[in-house]
């Protein structure tokens, strides 16, 4: 069930800024077209035979012939014009209604789709270009870089564990010792990225090495356990440069958010919601489960225990509460986050007093007892 | 070789569903058969459909079809298969994500239209669809998936048209059994004016789904 959840958020996620026009520029043609037209199918424009009230060409409903105007009139992105050369709605569309028994927005009363295919290219011409535009539109948000990067962090700390744990396997058949002795994985590529083992300069390993039981190795040998340290290290270190970047991505995108929870929380937050103007619409009580949709349903479909958070449980004010009270926390940090992210999707600016009374909650509710 | 079902525009090849390709291309990893692209109906609830034996099939060579909800274009590339070089596809979908998939697809055939927009919001379409439609086909994981079906049909059905809509009864409402959603999905369908013409479940193709074939009354 999470999965559809997913599936309806992908879907209706980032409304679109697709310019919506308005019916204004639609109600013209209908009302103002005199019940004959009804029959007669689409046809070009040498082919209308009536004069239809003014110069409504043949281009007034659908996208044919009205290319070049649509071009101008739409920036691009739309087909047909929004209507600066049609009349005004006439005034007749309940009149239109009472013979039809339907809405003058009922166009097919006025013939079938164009097919001549010169019309149709034009049009599939059309919708590529301002579906791309779209697109990039749509792609052109920064969170999208924060939701890139908060998953690129998580993705790096779970493969640099993979490797990291698969090079101590590999580096204890030369130095089994140093294992146990380095618990740090970045600590351990570290020291691995000597080599053999009698090249480490750490004085305070000189005893453990001298009596390690490690089997020797030709050089070739160390050279590819030294070049695999060598690359994790650097790995480990991109990933703290991408948790820096996503820092300032934060700061800059989201200061509110941020001011309120960890970066690494607020930024996975958003990557929940699916971008800070998904965030900025949601209720707080959807914000206080993102990341707890597996137990939500569970709760929804067989009436288990309700969740009490998600992924704000990372959240040392959450997992540091007593457990009666971790509900508690978790709403009121819910609810400051749901005004934080509307602040920061419409202005951007820091306002402290949203972290100033949530301080002042948080501690009224340690208080209580 | 490819037998004809009885379906225009459908056909069996090597026992399994299949459209006739236009353009050669895959699409979605597909497997081709002769010239025939074979129809996975676990992939696509309208092969599903049609394995259920409906009374009659709405989509046909040279029909212009309203597709909601395309995706990245699994399903539309068949019904471009099947409504041939003169029918038309106008694939209306949201999600940037998917619609850069589509585009693809849309590019390598001259009978489909990619059209970035919210169903919800049919005025976005009305340059592409305005001139009328002859059937409107529905697949998306919509809470309010019949009202954004009934929209669309008023505003763009042609009175002899018809309308196809698959229900996912999950994502209307997961605490509801999904019979519950069919009868409320019928009840809003009839009170639009809407005749329901067949309705049947997907299943065990698609869990959880059931597909309405409508016609407008009183046209």
């Amino acid at each position: 069930m999470p999965r559809d959840r997913f599936r309806n958020r992908e879907q209706s996620r980032d409304k679109s800024s697709f310019r919506e026009r308005g019916q204004s520029g639609y109600s013209g043609p209908g009302d103002g077209r005199p019940s004959g037209s009804g029959e007669r199918g689409y046809s070009g424009p040498g082919e209308r035979s009536f004069s239809d009230r003014g110069q409504r060409g043949s281009g007034d409903r659908g996208y044919h012939g009205s290319g070049d105007r649509g071009q101008r009139s739409s920036g691009g992105r739309g087909f047909g014009g929004s209507g600066d050369r049609r009349p005004s709605g006439s005034g007749n569309s309940g009149q239109y209604k009472a013979q039809y028994g339907r809405d003058h927005r009922d166009f097919g009363k006025f013939g079938r789709f164009a097919k001549s295919r010169p019309e149709v290219e034009a049009m599939r011409k059309k919708a590529f270009l301002s579906t791309r535009l779209g697109i990039t539109e749509q792609l052109s948000s920064r969170d999208a870089l924060i939701i890139q990067a908060v998953n690129m962090v998580d993705e790096l700390d779970k493969s640099l564990n993979v490797l990291s744990e698969r090079l101590r396997e590999w580096y204890s058949l030369h130095f089994p010792e140093l294992s146990n002795k380095v618990r740090e994985h970045k600590q351990y590529m570290h020291i691995a990225s000597s080599g053999e083992r009698k090249n480490i300069e750490k004085p305070e390993l000189r005893e453990l090495i001298e009596a390690s039981s490690g089997a020797n190795f030709e050089e070739p040998d160390y050279r590819m356990m030294q070049a695999y340290a060598q690359q994790i290290l650097l790995l480990y270190e991109l990933r703290d440069e991408t948790a820096e970047y996503l820092k300032t991505l934060m700061e800059t995108e989201a200061p509110n958010i941020t001011s309120i929870v960890a970066t690494n929380i607020g930024a996975r937050l958003i990557s929940l919601a699916g971008g800070i103007k998904s965030m900025s619409r949601m209720p707080a009580g959807t914000i206080q489960l993102l990341g707890a949709e597996k137990a939500l349903f569970r709760h929804l479909k067989t009436h288990a225990k309700p969740p009490k958070y998600g992924i704000l449980f990372q959240l040392s004010e959450v997992n540091s509460a007593p457990n009666d009270r971790r509900g508690k926390v978790s709403r009121a940090v819910a609810a400051k986050l749901a005004i934080a992210s509307k602040v920061d999707f419409f202005s951007k600016k820091l306002e402290p007093s949203i972290k100033q009374k949530l301080d002042k909650r948080l501690q009224e509710i340690r208080d209580k007892e | 070789m490819a037998k004809e079902h009885e379906f225009e525009g459908v056909f069996i090849a090597g026992g399994k569903l299949a459209t006739k390709a236009y353009g050669l291309k895959r699409v979605y990893g597909e497997k081709i058969v002769d010239g025939y692209r074979i129809w996975d109906p676990t992939r696509s609830k309208l092969a599903a459909y049609i394995l259920k034996n409906p009374p009659f099939m709405p989509i046909k060579p040279g029909s212009t079809v309203l597709y909601l909800g395309a995706s990245t274009g699994t399903t539309p590339s068949h019904v471009s298969d099947i409504v041939g070089e003169d029918g038309l596809v106008l694939c209306v979908e949201f999600a940037q994500r998917m619609m850069r998939e589509l585009l693809e697809v849309c590019a390598d055939r001259p009978n489909m239209v990619p059209i970035l927009a919210d169903a919800n919001n049919p005025a976005q379409y009305d340059d592409y669809a305005g001139a009328g439609v002859d059937v409107v086909y529905q697949d998306v994981a919509q809470r309010n998936q019949a009202e954004i079906f009934i929209k669309n049909i008023k505003r763009f059905l042609l009175p002899d048209g018809y309308g196809l809509l698959m229900v996912k009864s999950r994502s209307v409402d997961v605490t509801k059994k999904p019979a519950e959603v069919y009868a409320e999905t019928e009840k809003e369908l009839n009170a639009a004016g809407l005749e329901i013409l067949d309705k049947r479940k997907l299943e065990p193709l698609e869990l959880d789904h059931m597909a309405f074939l409508v016609k407008q009354k009183n046209c």
